[in-house]
């Protein structure tokens, strides 16, 4: 993907560039006005920003498919809960892993409160009795919504810099033209010599809008698919956890 | 009073690390990728000045023409000589129109030479000074030969190939003719031996109305050749002699093979 725009990006400025001997893309730069020059800048932050966005979830989102499938691995092949809390620490990245501890915990304070009503020890051989399922439900709730959230963090970036980004670059050619056409009016020529140049630079712009724009709406819509599995996955988890949950202690 | 559930979420929730390491190699790849496009921009455009290869059709001009011919020492387009006088259409002289001769009243007519008639001597035939012939009411024999000729003849007297529905029909030439006609659209050669018998009737102008087949040979070949030759045929029209407006006949189609 990445070589991919770089080489669209050339070819728009091939297109763009000015005939033979008239210098080459840094003299245009240099020579343009300060309002293309900004909102080049701008164009270049936001391309900068959106990829580095579009690294960073690449690389967690493949820890995060890594991790719940081991995390699931674990749990179905683990008999009691504490084992699975056991190597929680160790899979930090899979939103399983929060909801997990959240229905843990809470079904520890739980038995918490129970023992010290009772005055008998949590775990020991009477069998432990849940006081409330549908606070288990809450916590697993909660925890996945902080999951998701946590998830879609920084895509929005990502969709602001899709939508935007082409406006920002058509707004830096219609005045780079607006200009050139005072040139034209300034001068009494529509020789291409003097159209030419200022039209090329104005141009520069709408592609750079293209080549910030494109990546991130390839990669908004990949990455939105994806959260929307690891969603499904943690309400598929948080039920088969409840289902454990009443069966055995309740 | 804090839950343990709240601690758990808002541990989780807190950005993990590694964004800022994105966005360094983000901002080098970006440097990188403008560098590339600035630096090699004259590269992009490719400046230098090819050789520029030329083609005479017309041949070299120089003395050298490397095997070609030259097609003449001008120039193929050469500029239009200034200022040339506008040529004058050329249009041919008018035609002279033709003397008309008109006759000269003073002369008189020369006279022409009356026709003669030839002497009687010079006539090839003698004129007819003998009895003149009478029709008499003897009639000779014309029987129907089996195997030769059509298979189609107008033979006189009743149970012939061809009857008219009129008594004392008068004109048996008119029939002869009428088989003649018949024949020649009649295509006898079917190669079956049957016998078609088709009744017809004849208006006064010749036109041929509602031919039918009336008594079939057996074979559907046979049958409609003959219809179809009835069909075709326009017969001369009636003669004068006979009265009624029309004629119908029934004519029988013998095929020998």
């Amino acid at each position: 993907m990445y070589t991919f725009g770089s080489s669209f990006l050339a070819l728009q400025v091939q297109d763009a560039a000015p005939p033979a001997g008239s210098g080459g893309m840094l003299q245009i730069l240099l020579e343009s006005s300060p309002l293309s020059q900004i909102v080049l800048a701008i164009l270049i932050a936001f391309s900068i920003a959106s990829w580095a966005i579009i690294l960073f979830k690449t690389i967690s989102y493949r820890a995060v498919d890594r991790q719940t499938r081991t995390f699931l691995d674990v749990f179905r092949r683990s008999q009691k809960f504490s084992d699975v809390q056991a190597i929680c620490p160790s899979l930090p990245s899979s939103p399983l892993v929060g909801v997990f501890q959240a229905g843990y915990a809470e079904i520890t304070a739980q038995f918490r409160q129970a023992g010290q009503g009772t005055a008998s020890p949590p775990g020991s051989s009477s069998r432990p009795i849940l006081k409330s399922l549908e606070a288990v439900d809450r916590a697993l709730i909660r925890a996945a919504t902080a999951e998701v959230n946590k998830l879609e963090r920084k895509l929005t970036f990502l969709a602001t810099t899709a939508s935007v980004t082409p406006f920002i670059g058509l707004f830096g050619t219609v005045v780079g033209i607006t200009l050139s056409f005072q040139q034209i009016g300034a001068t009494g020529s529509t020789n291409l010599a003097v159209v030419g140049p200022g039209i090329s630079e104005a141009l520069i712009a709408t592609a750079a809008g293209l080549f910030a724009a494109i990546p991130a709406v390839v990669f908004y819509n990949h990455f939105v698919h994806r959260v929307k599995d690891f969603s499904a996955t943690m309400d598929d988890f948080a039920l088969e956890f409840l289902n454990i949950a009443e069966r055995n202690f309740t | 009073m804090t839950e343990t559930v709240t601690d758990i979420i808002v541990a989780r929730s807190r950005p993990s690390e590694g964004l800022q390491t994105m966005v360094v190699w983000s901002t080098f790849g970006h440097i990188a990728l403008i560098a590339l496009l600035l630096f090699s921009g004259t590269r992009i455009v490719d400046e230098r000045q090819e050789p520029v290869m030329t083609i005479s059709l017309g041949g070299a001009p120089g003395p050298q023409t490397g095997g070609l011919t030259q097609i003449g020492a001008r120039a193929v387009q050469a500029p239009a000589p200034p200022d040339a006088p506008p040529r004058q259409a050329i249009t041919p002289p008018a035609p002279t129109p033709p003397k008309m001769a008109l006759p000269d009243p003073a002369v008189k007519p020369r006279p022409q030479p009356r026709p003669q008639r030839a002497p009687p001597e010079a006539n090839a035939r003698r004129e007819n000074t003998g009895p003149q012939p009478t029709d008499g009411n003897a009639r000779a024999e014309t029987p129907v030969v089996r195997g030769q000729g059509f298979g189609l003849s107008s033979a006189g007297g009743s149970g012939g190939p061809v009857q008219v529905d009129a008594a004392n029909f008068c004109c048996p030439d008119y029939l002869a003719q009428l088989v003649t006609v018949i024949q020649r659209t009649w295509d006898n050669n079917q190669g079956v031996v049957g016998s078609t018998t088709v009744r017809f009737t004849i208006a006064r102008d010749g036109s041929i109305l509602t031919p039918q087949v009336e008594i079939p040979s057996g074979f559907i070949a046979l049958d409609s050749s003959a219809l179809r030759a009835v069909q075709v045929t326009r017969a001369p029209p009636l003669p004068a002699a006979f009265q009624n407006p029309t004629l119908t006949v029934h004519m029988r189609f013998d095929y020998q093979r």
